[in-house]
């Protein structure tokens, strides 16, 4: 179990590793990307999520990053109950949480055009 | 950024009575997050240390402490939701300890990489342990020891 959830770079469906190619200062950014794909997220999707961006995190990153965004009213969130399993925590963007989440956006965007900028003129250059 | 040496007792409350609660809401939290999303019920002091930011060492007391209250069972250093544990934190969620849960005041920023990754968190979590020993060591009287104090802030 301890490997499961703590294993940072292992596609789960593979078990292949992948390098990240984000800083980790992403994570909530890219949390924001994914909880917006949907009213109501639960952490493992947006682990997922995530790492689908191109971030390596494990659980545990992913769980404190998600109660920090709590505390900071940016997520509210609630246990869902199920017949066929566990409650689960599902987690939903507020209202300040959606400014929040436009200006991540809006910060991503930027970093990409920078980014791409900067390639850009170097691969000018090398030309 | 806030000066984290003077962060790391804040986030806890202070009462050893309160922190039990405090650190049983956590626990059992994580227990319940962890099992909803398909990992299992059981957890031990390194994956409290991770996952909560308390000290493994400390993190085996409040985890004995919730066997002894019967929210879990323990074998070797493996540590399950009991029956009880089960039915009484799902329910006690719902309401009482919302209040308690959210820490009022002494984390870290929203720039702290301790949010953000384990290798940051366990970066933070060695700076505030140290300065707390430091601080411990400095106000101590003699024969004091580290039991029942708290050094995270998460």
């Amino acid at each position: 179990m301890t490997d499961t959830i703590m294993t940072t770079t292992s596609t789960p469906a593979t078990g292949q590793k992948h390098a990240s190619v984000l800083p980790r200062r992403f994570l909530r950014p890219l949390l924001f990307l994914g909880l917006s794909q949907s009213d109501r997220s639960y952490g493992y999707e947006l682990a997922e999520a995530v790492r689908g961006f191109g971030l390596s995190i494990d659980m545990a990153g992913v769980y404190r990053e998600l109660r920090s965004m709590e505390q900071k009213d940016l997520l509210s969130s609630e246990w869902e109950p199920s017949d066929n399993g566990p409650d689960r925590r599902v987690y939903m963007v507020t209202e300040s949480g959606r400014e929040a989440l436009t200006q991540a956006v809006a910060d991503l965007r930027l970093a990409r055009d920078q980014l791409s900028a900067a390639l850009d003129a170097v691969a000018e250059r090398a030309e | 950024m806030n000066a984290p040496d003077e962060i790391a007792s804040l986030i806890a409350p202070k009462s050893s009575a309160l922190q039990m609660l405090y650190w049983r809401s956590e626990i059992l939290q994580v227990m319940f997050w962890l099992r909803g999303e398909g990992f299992g019920d059981i957890v031990d002091a390194p994956m409290v240390e991770r996952f909560l930011g308390v000290e493994a060492r400390n993190g085996v007391s409040y985890l004995d402490r919730l066997v002894e209250e019967g929210y879990l069972t323990v074998d070797g250093e493996w540590y399950a939701l009991s029956e009880f544990g089960l039915k009484q934190g799902a329910r006690e969620f719902a309401d009482s300890f919302s209040d308690l849960t959210k820490p009022a005041h002494g984390e870290c920023s929203d720039d702290c990489w301790c949010h953000a990754s384990v290798d940051e968190a366990d970066a933070c979590m060695a700076h505030r342990i140290e300065h707390n020993h430091a601080m411990d060591e400095k106000h101590a009287p003699k024969g004091h020891t580290h039991d029942g104090h708290n050094h995270d802030h998460h």
